[in-house]
């Protein structure tokens, strides 16, 4: 009867109110993805978030049996409303319909929207039912991916230079993958990047990078079983974060870091990930993970002088071997990794203990330089940690506290509010001290690695009236010791306001100011001595996306940068594009163009804007210059098996400032890149 | 070359909405007869000199004239006539316009078309030929485009977008200077038939952004009030038509912080009106 009263509530919910906030674009992901390419850390090459949801799109997930493990992969949902749903299906039972979360605490309707692609209700089905299916039922994936810039960059000219590149332009990636539902997965990779040999000069053994990988979940006791290439993810990321986290956004909920500790690694990417064992077993409410790993690494290796030893002045992270001196770092150091993650769950609290450990086969010894005063040095590392999570009503709280090998501490803390239906608040403390380290941290912060930081980030989401909403937040910090490039301790601050409005279902508009101010020395100086100043950075966004018809899609946006160098001649940046996708219902092609004009005065004031791609990659290019840049994208289902997808871009400038030589090493007025892409399924 | 008409080319040199020789690409007088260019409810035959997709929504054969002394000075007059036709499933447009003085002139001569693509969105495109004319010198011509697109994106709010010259225009046969390219993105929100707003940002290649503001009102059958500002070189403009059956007569100035006014007037004449087919 229970039940029957919450079908005759949802029927009613339905019937009286009305969708707002429904535009359903990957908007929020994309600003994430382009304020990492903007800041300090870089875009990730993981896409096992896109391979993730490609999978959930086409094999939806059941909300009646999906666990928080699966939940968070969507990276749509802050744990507050995973726990409230949690919750409401183990007082309730079973959903009838996925519009039945409106019920849920917590749930809107445009998280609802962002979610409906990718899960379903159905019957529950248990795990040992699924488990004969795992190698019989599963889906076999091999995707062909090849990219080319066609103009020829001089380092191609000029093989047998210094920097010389001695392989092909082209970028190519072979990929087979093997998956059946969350429950099993295998597969490997093979990849050359641009400029990188092919069965031949330094790469005879075929590609320069090959992962593999096999990857177990839910198997009695065991949560999940790693062999091969995978990622770990501890605590809030102070010690060790391998997946695709974000920072800063106007996503002010997603503040926490969320993941399974062991996620599958099957990505062109050569760096982030660990080559091992790792297992994680369920004990009651205990979850306890080891791994083990031992790695190559690129590495910039030299003699001392003084004594005759080798020594690593710095890991190479690209994962570039094109030319003689980039192949001559190549695999030159041995890390070998163990870690131990301990976890007890309540459910409304969670403690968990981290630690991890390296060994190195030869001693790091950073460039001595005041600001590396703290660097990590020798020949081995280890971090510890403890976080936790605790949910009071309509609070979530959340942290993590860290030490490393040589007892520096950093702490990290904050709480997600929903104190009103119409109102989300969130806190992020942080106190990082300037001699912590880590390896591979990736936590909230502003620096890309954890260290040498305090700061307080606030973030308000409200939705005042049907449509409207408005993000905001607010993060000062400080760095109490000299970072690369900067002289002195320093201090920044970055402010953000979205304010969003979707007149219809089919349309949303929004416009974003964003204001940075952040230390760092003073441009073109040239007295003796550096000295710190605020280099503020304005940057002022408008963007329309509608949905034209059910076949059209329209996107606008217009960007303002400005960014003062404080005496020095300031720099101005615009940026202007128009997407028109079309997806014709029912056909078995679909395509976008865009056209875009960009000019900046210098590299200061670039723009970065993320462009629709090939499935699993995104690009997300800085523009700088001036000039006109097209690109055509086209896919096409040739059956229930092949798919082929395929990108033209180019970009045309009509003033050069110098910048886009220097960087890309590419001299004239056009830049072309051809991308192609084949998937073939099978079972 | 008085004193004052010197100060006007030097200054208007300098402005992000004059580009040196070709003072009739982002002038005052067509930005007061575009003003309505971004809601159709508001558009009028000069409204495709600043979008062209605004053709797709004029129905009538018209044909408009305007003029107006720049700055004052009879050195910098601009001459505009402006004719719409219902051509096929859309609506062409013609412009011709001259502007300057026996020491220094500019011709254009542009041909529109403007059709819905759907329910909500018309676009349009206009090409021009620019002849610059200095007697001593000879004359350069040169060839420069635009598209626009104009989407509805509810019953009150539209948005548009125009790109112009995106690859050079180059005039003479030195082929040095160039027409220059133009990004434009704005919205037109309406919330009656007496009201319309509007505000474009535009990007002339080397040129600061320009956000330019623009309001209609019609208090009076009429009667209709015009104004707006462009931030770039902080211009103002107001005016005021006066509508009899098919004519409207207006009357306008802009007035700019250095140079002054500029005093100009609009005809308008509507000949017939055809409904489109797609309507």
């Amino acid at each position: 009867m229970q039940r029957n009263n919450t079908y005759l509530l949802l029927l009613f919910l339905l019937m009286s109110v009305t969708p707002v906030w429904a535009q359903i674009t990957q908007e929020p992901a994309e600003q994430q993805l382009e304020n990492l390419a903007d800041s300090e850390t870089g875009v990730s090459e993981d896409d096992l978030s896109q391979q993730d949801m490609d999978l959930f799109r086409r094999h939806p997930v059941n909300l009646n049996t999906a666990d928080e493990a699966t939940l968070r992969q969507f990276r749509i949902l802050t744990d507050l409303q995973i726990h409230s749903f949690i919750q409401y299906r183990e007082l309730l039972g079973k959903l009838l319909h996925v519009l039945e979360l409106q019920s849920v605490p917590g749930w809107d309707m445009y998280t609802i929207r962002l979610l409906q692609p990718y899960v379903h209700t159905g019957p529950v089905l248990t795990a040992a039912a699924e488990t004969g299916k795992r190698f019989r039922e599963g889906e076999h994936q091999l995707l062909l991916r090849l990219s080319q810039a066609l103009e020829t960059a001089r380092e191609y000219r000029l093989p047998d230079s210094a920097n010389g590149f001695q392989g092909s332009p082209q970028q190519l990636m072979l990929r087979h993958t093997y998956r059946f539902k969350q429950s099993l997965q295998y597969g490997v990779i093979a990849e050359k990047d641009a400029g990188e040999s092919l069965f031949r000069g330094a790469q005879r053994q075929g590609f320069d990078f090959y992962s593999a990988h096999v990857f177990v979940r839910k198997l009695g006791r065991i949560q999940s079983l790693a062999l091969g290439d995978f990622t770990v993810n501890m605590g809030q990321g102070l010690i060790h974060w391998q997946s695709l986290a974000f920072k800063k956004s106007t996503a002010i909920t997603a503040v926490k870091r969320q993941s399974p500790v062991l996620r599958p690694y099957h990505s062109p990417g050569e760096y982030n990930f660990h080559r091992g064992l790792g297992v994680t077993v369920q004990n009651g409410r205990l979850e306890s993970t080891v791994f083990v790993s031992y790695r190559k690494l690129s590495a910039n290796r030299e003699t001392d002088p003084l004594n005759g030893t080798d020594r690593v002045t710095s890991i190479l992270s690209s994962g570039y071997h094109r030319n003689n001196s980039e192949q001559a770092d190549r695999h030159r150091l041995d890390q070998l990794t163990a870690g131990a993650v301990f976890q007890f769950r309540q459910r409304k609290w969670q403690l968990g203990v981290n630690g991890v450990y390296y060994v190195y086969s030869l001693p790091v010894v950073k460039k001595a330089e005041p600001y590396n005063r703290y660097a990590i040095n020798g020949k081995s590392w280890a971090n510890v940690s403890m976080d936790y999570s605790y949910t009071l009503r309509n609070f979530h709280f959340f942290g993590e506290a860290a030490a490393d090998r040589r007892g520096q501490p950093a702490f990290i803390n904050g709480v997600l509010m929903g104190v009103d239906p119409k109102v989300d608040l969130s806190l992020v403390h942080r106190h990082i001290s300037p001699g912590y380290q880590s390896l591979y941290g990736n936590a909230f912060t502003e620096n890309s690695l954890p260290g040498n930081e305090y700061g307080l980030y606030t973030g308000i989401s409200i939705r005042p009236a049907t449509g409207w909403k408005l993000d905001a937040y607010i993060d000062v910090y400080r760095f109490p010791w000299l970072r690369s490039g900067v002289d002195a301790p320093g201090r920044g601050a970055d402010r953000v306001i979205q304010v969003s409005y979707a007149p219809s279902r089919e349309t949303l508009i929004y416009t974003r100011f964003r204001s940075e101010s952040k230390q760092a020395n003073q441009p073109d100086n040239e007295s003796v001595t550096n000295y710190l100043v605020f280099l503020p950075r304005q940057s002022w966004r408008t963007q329309i996306n509608t949905r034209l018809s059910p076949a059209f899609f329209w996107r606008n946006r217009v960007e303002m940068v400005w960014y003062n160098r404080q005496g020095k001649e300031p720099e101005t940046g615009f940026l202007g594009f128009t997407d028109l996708l079309l997806r014709p219902p029912g056909k078995a092609w679909s395509g976008g163009i865009r056209l875009q004009y960009v000019e900046t005065e210098g590299y200061n004031s670039r723009i970065y804007a993320f462009e629709n791609d090939v499935l699993y990659s995104y690009s997300i290019p800085a523009f700088f210059d001036q000039g006109f840049r097209y690109y055509v994208n086209f896919q096409l289902e040739a059956g229930k098996r092949i798919s082929v997808w395929l990108k033209w871009s180019q970009t045309i400038f009509t003033v050069q400032n110098g910048n886009t030589e220097l960087e890309e090493g590419y001299t004239g007025p056009v830049r072309s890149a051809i991308k192609l892409q084949i998937r073939y399924i099978f079972q | 070359m008085n004193g004052r008409l010197l100060l006007a080319l030097c200054i208007s040199a300098s402005l992000p909405v004059g580009i040196q020789a070709q003072f009739l690409q982002e002038q005052p007088v067509p930005a007061y007869g575009g003003t309505g260019a971004l809601h159709p409810g508001h558009t009028d035959p000069f409204s495709f000199v600043l979008q062209p997709a605004a053709l797709a929504r004029v129905k009538s054969v018209a044909a408009g004239v305007s003029g107006g002394r720049g700055y004052g000075l009879k050195e910098f007059s601009q001459y505009s006539i402006v004719a719409t036709l219902p051509a096929g499933l859309g609506t062409a447009g013609l412009q011709t316009a001259f502007g300057g003085f026996t020491g220094y002139s500019e011709n254009v001569f542009s041909l529109g078309y403007g059709r819905m693509a759907g329910e909500k969105l018309s676009v349009g495109m206009n090409f021009c030929y620019q002849q610059l004319r200095i007697p001593g010198y000879g004359a350069a011509g040169a060839m420069g485009a635009e598209a626009g697109l104009l989407l509805q994106l509810t019953n009150e709010f539209y948005s548009g977008i125009r790109v112009k010259n995106p690859v050079a225009g180059r005039y003479g046969k030195d082929r040095q200077e160039r027409m220059p390219s133009l990004y434009a993105a704005g919205f037109g929100y309406a919330p009656s038939a007496f009201f319309y707003v509007s505000t474009e940002f535009r990007k002339t290649a080397g040129q600061p952004v320009n956000i330019a503001v623009n309001f209609q009102y019609r208090p009076l059958a009429i009667l209709l009030l015009r104004g707006g500002m462009e931030t770039a070189a902080s211009v103002y403009w107001a005016g005021a038509g006066f509508v009899l059956k098919k004519c409207r007569l207006d009357l306008f100035t802009t007035v700019h912080p250095q140079l002054g006014l500029t005093p100009g007037l609009q005809v308008l004449f509507h000949f017939k009106t055809k409904e489109h087919a797609t309507e």
